[in-house]
């Protein structure tokens, strides 16, 4: 194949062992742009509805996706899938590194698991051998323990992917390790690895990947490379990875302190990006083919413990794990980043749960007794370690708070349900959104569950005002649609949105690799086709209007924000329910959160919309047609 | 005296840039900070993540010197 | 009379691969690390560091070679004469940063042959070309 696949997928069953090879379908990877979009058909395709995320019919997919590996900037990532234990619906989650293009450089485009392992168990390639071993020596112990001595047992030049207990012990929140730092960390796709008894993917490719036309590819190349060299962007990136503004997010009051109790932290400084580079830096760290370099590897040293080595903290993780939790020190954040990187929890959602297992603590909710004696007070590492240790052992109460915030909010009860920072069931990301509509508007209506991966638009509520919530839904849809692409293509989307290319020009390298000869527009109608689909199987899956699922924590309409800046600041129920509203509307989806038939039609998707027909939950035919500004490239004015 | 101030991303529509395709040149007070500068020229201090000089993060109240390079981030879009 | 040599400054290499992958499309037409004529060494957990590992031109892999299809360019570069290898490897243990590749779809050895093309996509200066005054040996 000329078109930047490998040519090969494999489809593994781990009840039995058997390992089936087939050449890679590249009609469905053109129709579903592979990564994201051909793990969506699949698990649609494939999971039955009341399939346990947990059992054995769930599958777990890795998928590298057309773009990965073929030289093309960032071109690294690794897409991964189930049907989340986290949210039960569709669960996609990738990470950067090296493993994609070695799956590629291996022969492979996909792997595709069915099943539970017997025993732990490694999925190991090499080329073209493809075996299930024996995982016992390795099962227990932590990623960034196992990682250096699977390298050691089988080759420096394997690379390998990991859980940790956590996704051992089927802590819903649990993540994929690689690379001594990269993670793919939410939707809980470690634990459905951990489910499956495996423990490891460890992979070694030595062949290459053909291209449409690798003369103009590489021309494209070497211009961007020398086009971005001198961006503005690229030094301080470089510099500082996403660390850098941590200030920023707290000079806006966004940012989330004390489980997002109020959004402007007094120690910002101890834990911000210059903290970061000045104290723990040891070098710059890259991806596959990506000379960004926004990876920073790292060293944290706490009083009275050994130093560790880790990749971070990015932004997420400097918030969350940071003013979240009321640290006041870089290396604290660095320390619990790599203890919940070890451990194999999500950073972004381990920070949300940690934090809403410190105000339950701090309101009487939860007592030392219930805590082993323990503590669990803000800013406290120690006490952050220990009830890290009690969920990832499901220890007494770390038993409820092993399925994230909202499940132990259920079990706690008494009003904690206000301020468990999830929706559909996933911890929100290091933005509060009660004076930034659009972003509380992205987490609400975010596929997955709450993540701003798939829409981020702070500085748009600062250009379109931050009391205002009309206008929010045209962008956030904008953004769903041009943001997940990048989760197909396997690349990432940092490089290419943060150095002025446009989307023209991305399509440009995906047709020199694939020669598939899509346009932007037929991107976007594809990113709009798998949104729609994920939707749908959301709606089968939980079998109840999408609008049910949509809301955002009670705190986002109860709680004004306290201090700072943004002090008073804060939406109402009322507004929630408008830009709700205005959001379905802009999709074409009733008011209940369905999708119209309209709408699933001209995505051909007709079979989705028979099946959430027969469950009656089949959007209303829409009244004015489908609206045309659901694919409307929305370009906001400038901030 | 004479300063420069180069911005990409979002921030360059806002900068209008004057001397190559991210930078402009902008004539100050010795004694102005980057907040005064940038409002002066219309461009909201607000959407500016990091002000990097010299390989080093400064912030809003740092006075540029003679022909130094000012460049101003945009936040990033999620990360 | 001077000669070019590739230059690893030490700790500026990111692990990117790019130098690895564009080395491979200039010699070989493919995307395919594992056809380049250099390498990055990586040393994780600790100390957290990449090394390049490149040619150094010392003409020891031309000493070691039995069939004579390694020679010595006007330039100083040691140049491998793809039709004369057999692919038998000598060479390889006498390469001092462990440079000298085989792979499985090619009849004879990969070393590099100073094009410097790794130079000029490297965006952290980790590798770059310099000069220097030629010596007897190399």
């Amino acid at each position: 194949m000329a078109n930047g696949l490998a040519g090969t997928t494999l489809r593994i069953n781990l009840n039995t062992g058997e390992i089936k090879r087939y050449p890679t379908d590249e009609k469905l990877m053109r129709e579903w742009f592979g990564g994201r979009g051909v793990i969506a058909k699949i698990l649609y395709d494939e999971v039955p509805r009341d399939a346990d995320p947990f059992g054995p019919e769930n599958l777990f997919i890795m998928s590298a996706g057309v773009m990965s590996g073929c030289f093309i900037p960032s071109g690294a990532k690794i897409e991964f899938g189930s049907v989340s234990p986290l949210t039960n619906g569709h669960g996609d989650s990738n990470m950067g590194g090296h493993l994609g293009p070695a799956l590629k450089f291996a022969g492979y485009d996909m792997v595709i698991m069915s099943g539970i392992s017997p025993k732990p168990i490694y999925l190991f390639i090499d080329d073209d051998k493809v075996e299930l071993r024996d995982a016992s020596q390795y099962w227990g112990m932590g990623s960034l323990e196992c990682e250096p001595k699977m390298k050691k047992d089988l080759g420096e030049d394997f690379e390998i992917a990991t859980i940790g207990p956590a996704g051992e012990n089927g802590i819903r929140f649990s993540c994929i390790t690689h690379d001594f730092g990269r993670q793919a960390g939410r939707t809980g796709q470690g634990a459905v690895m951990g489910s499956k008894k495996l423990k490891a993917i460890a992979v070694r490719g030595t062949g290459g990947i053909k291209v449409h036309d690798l003369q103009k590819l590489t021309e494209y190349v070497t211009a961007i490379i020398k086009r971005t060299q001198t961006h503005p962007n690229m030094a301080p990136w470089q510099k500082y990875g996403t660390a850098f503004f941590i200030d920023w997010s707290n000079k806006n009051a966004v940012i989330p302190v004390r489980n997002f109790q109020t959004t402007y932290y007094e120690n910002i400084e101890g834990i911000s990006g210059e903290a970061l580079v000045e104290k723990c830096l040891i070098t710059h760290k890259a991806c596959f083919g990506c000379w960004m370099n926004c990876g920073k590897y790292t060293k944290a040293v706490i009083p009275g413990k050994q130093a560790v080595y880790l990749e971070g903290p990015e932004y997420e993780t400097g918030s969350l794990c940071g003013s979240n939790l009321g640290m006041t020190d870089i290396n604290q954040v660095a320390y619990l980043n790599w203890l919940m990187d070890n451990v194999g929890m999500d950073t972004m959602s381990g920070g949300g749960v940690v934090a809403f297992a410190m105000e339950c603590f701090q309101r009487g909710l939860i007592t030392t007794e219930d805590l082993e004696g323990h503590t669990l007070n803000w800013g406290s590492v120690e006490d952050a370690e220990h009830f890290i240790d009690m969920v990832v052992h499901r220890r007494g109460i770390g038993e409820y708070f092993s399925g994230g915030s909202k499940r132990a909010a259920e079990k706690i009860g008494r009003g904690s349900e206000k301020f468990a920072m999830q929706v559909k069931g996933q911890e929100i990301s290091g933005y509060d959104g009660r004076y930034a509509p659009g972003m509380l508007l992205s987490y609400m209506t975010c596929d997955i569950g709450a993540h701003h991966n798939r829409s981020w638009t702070i500085t748009v509520d600062m250009a379109e005002g931050r009391d205002k919530i009309e206008g929010r839904a045209k962008v956030v849809v904008y953004l769903q649609h041009i943001r997940p692409l990048f989760d197909c293509w396997c690349i990432c989307r940092l490089f290419w949105g943060e150095l002025d290319i446009e989307p023209e020009e991305i399509v440009e390298a995906l047709n020199h690799i694939t020669g598939w000869n899509i346009d932007a527009a037929e991107a976007f109608k594809t990113s709009e086709k798998i949104w729609n689909l994920v939707r749908c199987h959301y709606l089968e899956r939980n079998k109840a209007n999408g609008r049910t699922f949509d809301y955002p924590p009670a705190r986002s309409w109860e709680d004004k924000i306290p201090t700072g800046p943004s002090a008073g600041k804060g939406l109402s129920k009322e507004q929630i329910e408008a830009m709700l509203d205005e959001y379905y509307a802009c999709r074409g989806w009733d008011n209940n959160g369905n999708p119209s038939r309209e709408v699933l039609h001209d995505l051909k998707l007709d079979f989705a919309a028979d099946n959430i027909e027969k469950l009656g939950l089949l959007g209303k035919p829409l009244p004015n047609g489908i609206p045309t500004v659901r694919g409307e490239r929305y370009k906001p004015k400038a901030f | 005296m004479t300063i420069f101030l180069r911005a990409g991303g979002q921030l360059r529509a806002m900068l209008k840039p004057d001397i190559d395709h991210y930078t402009r040149k902008v004539e100050i007070d010795s004694e102005q900070t980057i907040g005064e500068i940038l409002t002066a020229i219309s461009l909201d201090p607000a959407y500016v993540a990091l002000v990097y000089v010299d390989g080093k993060m400064k912030d809003l109240s740092f006075k540029p010197s003679e022909g130094q390079t000012i460049t101003l981030q945009p936040p990033v879009s999620g990360g | 009379m001077e000669i070019k040599r590739i230059r690893v400054a030490p700790g500026k290499c990111s692990g990117c691969r790019l130098c690895m992958q564009i080395c491979a499309i200039s010699h070989y037409d493919e995307i395919n690390p594992r056809k380049a004529g250099l390498k990055i060494e990586a040393h994780f957990p600790q100390p957290g560091l990449y090394k390049p590992k490149v040619c150094s031109q010392c003409g020891k892999c031309m000493e070691a070679c039995p069939e004579g299809a390694i020679y010595r360019r006007d330039d100083g570069s040691y140049i491998v004469i793809n039709e004369k290898c057999t692919n038998c490897g000598e060479c390889i243990p006498v390469c001092k940063p462990g440079v000298i590749f085989q792979h499985r779809d090619l009849e004879h050895v990969i070393i590099c042959d100073n094009c410097f093309k790794c130079t000029e996509l490297c965006n952290t200066g980790a590798i770059t070309v310099f000069t220097r005054p030629v010596k007897d040996s190399a």
